[in-house]
């Protein structure tokens, strides 16, 4: 069931409707998320999300890509383990990897059709995750979310002190990660002296002290101006080249999602579901003479596209529940919604 | 600093040597309204006895304050803690400061059979609301992602209040502070008119009663000129307070 990403050299435009890749592909990477019939809830009735299915690899790179009230954060925080599921389930870690237990059912599962009425179909353990410990995920907020009353020093290596570490451990770490963001010399800084940009540095730094394997960043650079925030951008992906941690990243700018994804996962609103999933070249530099090619700007076209199908932006939420999603899956391209494909 | 002290002495100094002016010019006799100089003529004849007083009425404030920042702390956490706790004893609290102190202070006389304790007991009512209240909103303030990243972390209770929601509730906690050190000083003094000069050890109040009783309106002056700037101190060293504690990072001290 392995679906091999596009490779560089097609036109990109005219694969649009081809490129989405398996939801469920089989990578060499072992899954570092096993989402099944995912649902979400809220306390006040309204269901923020619905049938996700989603395999995450480790160490790849993801974008989650939506209109606003899609959903994108909710599943982050999902992810994060902030938020409990109300329906399906969560894997993380090890616990994805792992080969399902006796008593579940794979096969049910593998059948998935996330155009059927599955809220009703899925496994009744509600609300099911497993895995993470403190430490094993980082996570990036839209705001900064640093403590005003602490150095920036004191911010970055708060997550070790939660955990218990030497204050010489500590202090070490802090400096190197706020070094690796470009903060050198900021250590004693209260954050008000920072700049938005340099706020946003510090809480990526803050994020990444306990070496986590996943990074979670939930529209990190939407309040910023487009230098920074495509310095940021950058750097981010410098981060993540050599650790390669696996960074889900949620951005409604599909120039963004583009530049930084290995997959884009475009969600369709109201429930939030996954309505195509489509693969950038792996292998592409990502660095300014791309962001200026055609091919770049070809796959921001066919992103773009997957978005308006998916209902995201100027009302073209047509065909309902049935709609974009369906258009996508047509025959022959068995993997564009299909779920279960990473089951063996 | 002194710089920025200069203008506000300033303005007190022209105000006074206007008063001593006006007093001179239409000729008032001490007893209806007596001028500055005849005011701290008073203040260092009547000194000792005044300086007593004093000392009687800041001992109840600050205890009085002590008390009701321990019991506001205390009972704040609670709530915050627990939103159940809140509604069952936030009714009782609300009582305790809208019934006016000085209603209950002749009920309170009863009870102890002491004017000092009555004292203390009204001072702390008083000073003891906005602190409550100042630590439960403070508590509650703490930004929700923040709460988040705490919660990743798997930080414990008492790391998220050491570390998180004790110093998002300090600017609060001060502002109430500032706020409770003026009303315990005004509730030692309002008991005290009420319950009375009992005892040996009598407040300020007592002597501004005296020296009505006895038309010694410099004196009475003297007394009021201490009450004042006994609250003005509280106020300035309650500033100095807030400036220190929260002065390099909270918005309300730029």
């Amino acid at each position: 069931m392995s679906h091999e990403p596009v490779r560089g050299g097609e036109p990109p435009a005219a694969a649009a409707p081809g490129i989405p890749a398996g939801v469920g592909t089989a990578r060499t990477a072992p899954p570092a998320f096993m989402l099944r019939g995912l649902g979400k809830r809220h306390p006040g009735g309204l269901l923020a999300l619905s049938g996700i299915d989603l395999d995450l690899a480790a160490g790849s790179f993801t974008c989650l890509l939506g209109a606003s009230g899609c959903g994108k954060s909710t599943l982050l925080r999902l992810l994060a383990g902030l938020d409990e599921p109300t329906t399906g389930e969560l894997r993380r870690g090890a616990a994805a990897a792992a080969r399902p237990a006796p008593g579940e059912d794979p096969g049910r599962q593998a059948a998935v059709n996330p155009q059927a009425g599955e809220d009703a179909a899925r496994p009744p353990r509600v609300g099911a995750t497993s895995g993470a410990t403190s430490g094993d995920i980082g996570f990036v907020f839209q705001e900064p979310t640093l403590m005003p009353w602490a150095s920036v020093r004191d911010n970055v290596a708060l997550p070790l002190r939660i955990q218990g570490r030497p204050r010489a451990e500590r202090e070490a770490a802090a400096r190197a990660q706020l070094a690796a963001v470009g903060l050198a010399g900021f250590e004693s800084a209260l954050p008000r002296e920072l700049s938005g940009g340099m706020k946003m540095r510090a809480a990526i730094a803050r994020a990444l002290v306990t070496q986590p394997a996943t990074l979670l960043l939930d529209e990190p650079f939407a309040a910023l101006d487009e230098i920074s925030r495509e310095r940021l951008n950058r750097d981010l992906l410098a981060l993540w080249q050599p650790r390669r941690f696996t960074a889900v990243f949620v951005t409604h700018s599909v120039w963004e999602a583009v530049f930084l994804a290995e997959r884009i996962v475009v969600m369709s609103p109201r429930p939030g579901r996954v309505s195509a999933v489509i693969e950038v070249q792996p292998g592409q530099p990502r660095d300014d003479a791309w962001r200026a090619s055609a091919d770049y700007a070809a796959r921001c076209a066919a992103v773009s596209a997957a978005l308006r199908a998916a209902g995201g932006e100027e009302g073209g939420e047509k065909g309902g529940e049935e709609g974009p999603a369906a258009r996508l899956a047509a025959p022959g391209d068995p993997g564009a919604v299909a779920a279960g494909a990473a089951q063996p | 600093m002194w710089r920025r002290a200069l203008g506000p002495l300033i303005a007190v100094l022209v105000f006074l040597l206007a008063w001593e002016a006006a007093v001179r010019a239409f000729d008032l006799p001490p007893y209806l309204l007596p001028g500055p100089r005849v005011v701290a003529q008073a203040l260092v004849q009547d000194f000792p006895s005044l300086a007593a007083s004093w000392w009687v009425t800041v001992r109840i404030m600050v205890s009085a304050l002590l008390l009701a920042v321990a019991g506001g702390v205390l009972l704040g956490a609670w709530f915050a803690l627990s939103p159940r706790a809140e509604r069952l004893l936030a009714p009782f609290a609300v009582v305790l400061q809208v019934t006016p102190v000085i209603a209950i202070a002749p009920l309170i006389l009863i009870l102890t059979d002491s004017a000092l304790a009555t004292m203390l007991v009204c001072a702390w009512i008083v000073a003891f609301f906005p602190i409550l209240a100042s630590t439960v909103t403070g508590l509650r303030s703490a930004d929700a992602n923040l709460r988040d990243l705490f919660r990743l972390y798997r930080a414990s209770r008492w790391q998220t209040l050491r570390w998180l929601l004790a110093p998002s509730a300090l600017p609060y906690f001060l502002n109430g502070l500032q706020v409770a050190g003026g009303l315990a000083l005004i509730g030692a003094v309002v008991a005290e008119f009420t319950a009375g000069a009992a005892g040996r050890e009598t407040g300020l109040a007592s002597r501004i009663l005296e020296a009505s009783f006895r038309t010694e309106i410099p004196k009475m002056f003297a007394a009021l000129v201490l009450v004042s700037a006994t609250g003005v101190a509280v106020h300035l060293l309650l500033r100095a307070l807030t400036r220190r504690l929260i002065g390099r990072w909270h918005e309300s001290q730029r």
